[in-house]
């Protein structure tokens, strides 16, 4: 057989594989067996759940969605934990026929909540579903009252700090940082929790930018006379987003050796022109060189950032 | 320090509104508001640049839930509110929505933006003038809306709006004729977009388009700080005191943003999904200044002493970003997957200014030859710059407890940088063509099972250059994180993260290495009593070759720290009384040192079951060490808060 004819083959079995095999994800969400249990007789033993579900997004799931038909009101447990008859029967000693916990029920939220731009990767997201991160382990589903959006378990900078403890301690103790605690500024505000992986989970603005323009949107320009954003580096090249020992979360204590370390072009291979021989940095006027190029982002009126 | 009255209407408003809307069948309703009294001793203006909470009253929380709240207007409405009044910060969020017909989202964020430091980039530090020439005390309003129809539809429509306001007074500095001279500057930058669109599904295919237009206005007055025509230069040149005895500058600028989003999902085979997305932006900007000055000064590129200086810009910036990427999500066999993708980025950014100088009175430095001399520059500048990126990440999540990852990556990116010859004054690194190209690979492995967790990853990447100085050629991440959730009543986790970074290029010399440790152990040893105490280190080395520039000797620009935290905290929490104490210390040595301790405590009453009274008490005590700074940034700020809680 010829080359071509391998890879002809090959290719065939390979594609032919993936259309026969199980849907991507978990198996879309089917109607519950018609002698499910109903929530009435759930709330005998799980009170506070049924209550509480009744008061979360997901009492909508009575509605029909783009890829699901209505759930009667009553059947609303049955509609995720599957045939809980045995488990009643039991009177709770054996397991309901879906638990909803691990990367098994994780990957069963994604029967209905891959439908959207926004969790489009969550099935291959920075936390994608596993045993030890998965949809459970951040959102309630029965109840977050009280909790905020997105029926998240905990407040959401607390949810994250539960295992970015080292990042909220920044956060928390840094003299210069964003302010978690006053809630305009959150985690997520600058990462996507469902992002991707090769994208470091960082939620871009809706041109494509990075997240500190959405609310720095002075800083975007365009600027006749740039300086670093747009070209080369960018926002993180001087400083610290999550909190920093420096002023104005820089990445060094000192102005003058921040800008030098690109500003010294000894093998002139590297962007960064050498500041003229005037800037005698012994005297405290040439130290800090904002106090001249003070349009440090860039500027429209002054090659020199002066202005 | 005062209270803004309308951010106290808006928290009223929203109090007295929820009694109406949480007559609904099911609501829930959560609302604290409270008084905040301020004292601070040492440096006011270092406390309010790192945390800036104010006397006044203060809308602590607000949270609202109802279903069938308006009549049949909605559904279901959510509204969410922290921090408004007293700031420094507040939010409100609302969600509302009526089954298939729409769904609204609102969001709106207060920010009080204040910077006043005793010693960043202060050249009159050694002569006590405090605070620094960079000041400002701004507000910043964000307001975005989002309202989708028909939601779950096969088409659903969008329509957005977003507004970002940042106004206030600040402090600046301006280089001329031979000096540096503090200006107040009054700016005010509005940001507005509108957008429509669509979501659709149909089939197999799912996606959003939308089409957003973005304005920018920027408009910004500067005059001389009374009492600073003298500038920061004590002594005169040649011989002559510089001086500035008035200056007058007004600018604007526009920019207009069309903004277009694109996105596709097709589940083409049961195993195969394909992901395509489009985004372009093209930026047309335009700005105008004039300025007029007059004083005593001097320009060593004209040669001459001036008596005053009338300027005028006129500039138009053009900027065309768009990126596309697209990635295919297969899944090889039950429990192992695999995504690849590409993305194609390119910003392209052109320049043209034209700036008119008139100097008056000028006299060469003899003194003699008088005259007024015009002077014209036309600038134009650009930059080019492509990223293509290739990925391929593999999954393997067969074996229920363990889950393996892996990923490998390869980004080119290259640059183009051509300034105008107006900006190059010492020739050299300041234009040209760069290229650098990054491998990245990745490996990690968690493994959970009967409360414990154990995980860890590497990231290696090595790059062929460096387009920036401070840019690695190889880089090394190391993470591993253990954790032991036992017998419902402890928690501990363990996580530790190390960052080596490196150029060793001959006149570079880069290396970085940044290290953090941390632990944290949570107690529950009786129902209602919640213990928790936390460690970290936080440490940064880095050294790098630089070149003095007064005398072209080589240096090295060595940065340090070393900062280690502790924390401990405690919540009791009985039927009618609670109470949390939390105590954070932060102690940093290296290049800046300083300590910073937060205490914090809070103790409430329940009357009943829906109505508490909360006393709390917050302190944070900064210290600095280093000697040049003499001690001026420190400050003891006490905060107490009394409030009442409503829940129902």
């Amino acid at each position: 057989m010829k080359k071509s004819g391998w890879v002809t083959l090959a290719a065939a079995g390979f594609f032919g594989a993936i259309a026969s095999g199980a849907p991507q994800g978990a198996p879309p969400p089917s109607p519950p067996p018609a002698a499910a249990p109903t929530a009435a007789a759930c709330v005998d033993c799980h009170e506070d759940q049924v209550k509480a579900i009744g008061r979360n997004q997901h009492s909508r799931l009575a509605l029909a969605g783009p890829k699901r038909p209505a759930v009667a009101g009553d059947q609303i447990c049955a509609s995720c934990h599957g045939d809980t008859a045995a488990h009643m029967e039991a009177s709770g000693s054996t397991p309901v026929e879906r638990p909803m916990a691990g990367r098994v029920g994780g990957d069963f939220c994604l029967s209905c909540h891959d439908a959207s731009h926004d969790r489009a990767s969550f099935a291959r997201s920075i936390h994608q579903n596993s045993a030890t991160v998965n949809c459970t382990s951040c959102h309630s589903v029965h109840s977050s009252v009280g909790a905020g959006e997105h029926l998240l378990a905990r407040p959401q900078a607390a949810l994250c700090a539960t295992c970015h403890q080292t990042q909220a301690s920044q956060f928390r103790n840094k003299p210069f940082s964003h302010r978690l605690e006053t809630g305009v500024v959150s985690c997520v505000s600058c990462h996507d929790p469902h992002g991707r992986p090769a994208g470091r989970g960082i939620r871009l603005g809706r041109d494509g930018e990075l997240p500190c323009l959405s609310c720095h949107a002075e800083k975007r320009g365009p600027f006749v006379f740039n300086h670093v954003l747009r070209g080369a580096g960018d926002c993180l090249s001087c400083h610290q987003p999550h909190g920093s020992s420096n002023p104005k979360m820089l990445t060094r204590a000192r102005v003058d050796q921040l800008c030098l370390e690109c500003h010294s072009p000894i093998n002139g291979k590297t962007l960064g022109a050498q500041p003229p021989s005037f800037h005698n940095l012994l005297s405290p006027r040439y130290r800090n060189c904002t106090v001249c190029h003070v349009a440090v982002h860039g500027s429209n009126s002054s090659p020199a950032l002066l202005k | 320090m005062t209270t803004s009255p309308r951010l106290l209407l808006c928290a009223a408003a929203l109090v007295l509104a929820a009694p109406a809307m949480s007559r609904g069948q099911s609501s829930f309703v959560d609302a604290e508001l409270g008084y905040r009294f301020v004292h601070v001793s040492g440096n006011e203006d270092m406390y309010r640049s790192q945390f800036n909470e104010r006397e006044g009253l203060v809308l602590s929380r607000f949270s609202l839930f109802a279903q069938d709240p308006l009549g049949g207007m909605a559904d279901r409405i959510r509204i969410e509110s922290a921090g408004l009044g007293a700031g420094p910060a507040g939010m409100l969020r609302l969600e509302a929505g009526k089954g298939s017909a729409y769904t609204l989202r609102v969001r709106y964020d207060r920010m009080e933006l204040f910077s006043a430091l005793p010693g960043f980039a202060n050249p009159l530090l050694p002569d006590g003038i405090v605070p620094g020439e960079h000041t400002y005390d701004r507000v910043r309003h964000l307001l975005d809306l989002n309202l989708e129809l028909m939601p779950g539809r096969a088409i659903t429509p969008l329509v957005g709006f977003t507004y970002n306001r940042l106004s206030g007074p600040g402090r600046t500095t301006y280089d001329v004729g031979g000096d540096e001279f503090r200006l107040r500057e009054d700016r005010t930058d509005v940001e507005s977009e509108i957008r429509v669109g669509a979501a659709f599904h149909a089939g197999a295919f799912a996606g959003e388009v939308t089409q957003g237009w973005r304005k920018n206005r920027e408009s910004a007055d500067s005059s001389l700080v009374p009492g600073a025509g003298a500038g920061n230069n004590p002594g005169t040149v040649l011989g002559v005191p510089v001086e500035l005895s008035d200056l007058v500058r007004h600018g604007t600028s526009t920019t207009n943003t069309p903004v277009t989003r694109a996105f596709v999902r097709g589940d083409l085979l049961p195993r195969l999904r394909v992901i395509g997305a489009y985004t372009r932006a093209s930026v047309s900007g335009d700005a105008s200044e004039r300025e007029n000055l007059s004083g005593n000064l001097v320009s060593f590129e004209l040669s001459r002493f001036f008596g005053g200086l009338a300027e005028t810009e006129s500039t138009q910036a053009k900027n065309r970003t768009w990126q596309a990427n697209g990635r295919v999500e297969l899944d090889v066999a039950p429990g192992i997957d695999l995504t690849a993708g590409y993305q194609h980025r390119r910003r392209e950014l052109d320049g043209f200014a034209l700036i008119s100088e008139l100097f008056l009175d000028t006299v060469n430095f003899s003194g003699s030859d008088p005259r007024d001399l015009a002077r014209l520059i036309e600038a134009r500048t650009s930059i080019d710059r492509t990223d293509d990126v290739f990925d391929v990440d593999v999954a393997a999540r067969p074996i229920d407890p363990l889950t393996l990852k892996a990923n490998w990556s390869h980004t080119n990116e290259d640059l183009t940088v051509r300034e105008d010859p107006s900006e190059i004054v010492v020739p050299g690194s300041q234009e040209g063509s760069f290229s650098r190209k990054v491998r990245s690979f990745g490996g990690g492995a968690t493994f959970s099972q009967a409360g414990i967790t154990l995980g860890g990853d590497v990231k290696v990447d090595r790059a062929d250059d460096a387009i920036l100085r401070i840019d690695f050629r190889d880089r090394t991440r190391l993470r591993a994180r253990a954790g032991w959730h036992g017998l419902n009543w402890l928690n501990l986790l363990l996580t530790a993260q190390q960052v080596d970074s490196s150029n060793r290029q001959d006149g570079i010399g880069y290396s970085g290495r940044s290290r953090l440790f941390g632990g944290e152990l949570e107690v529950t040893p009786i129902a209602p009593l919640h213990l928790r105490v936390g460690a970290s280190t936080d440490q940064a080395d880095s050294k790098i070759f630089i070149r003095e520039p007064q005398d072209f000797s080589i240096d090295r620009s060595l940065h340090s720290e070393n900062g280690k935290s502790i924390e401990a905290g405690a919540t009791l929490d009985l039927s009618r009384v609670t109470f949390d104490a939390d105590y954070a210390r932060l102690k940093n040595s290296g290049t800046f040192p300083f300590t910073l301790e937060r205490l914090h405590g809070r103790f409430g009453w329940g009357f009943s079951s829906s109505l508490w009274a909360y006393a709390e008490w917050g302190r944070d005590n900064y210290r600095e060490s280093l000697a040049s700074l003499a001690n001026l940034g420190n400050y003891d700020a006490n905060r107490y808060i009394f409030s009442v809680r409503w829940r129902q």
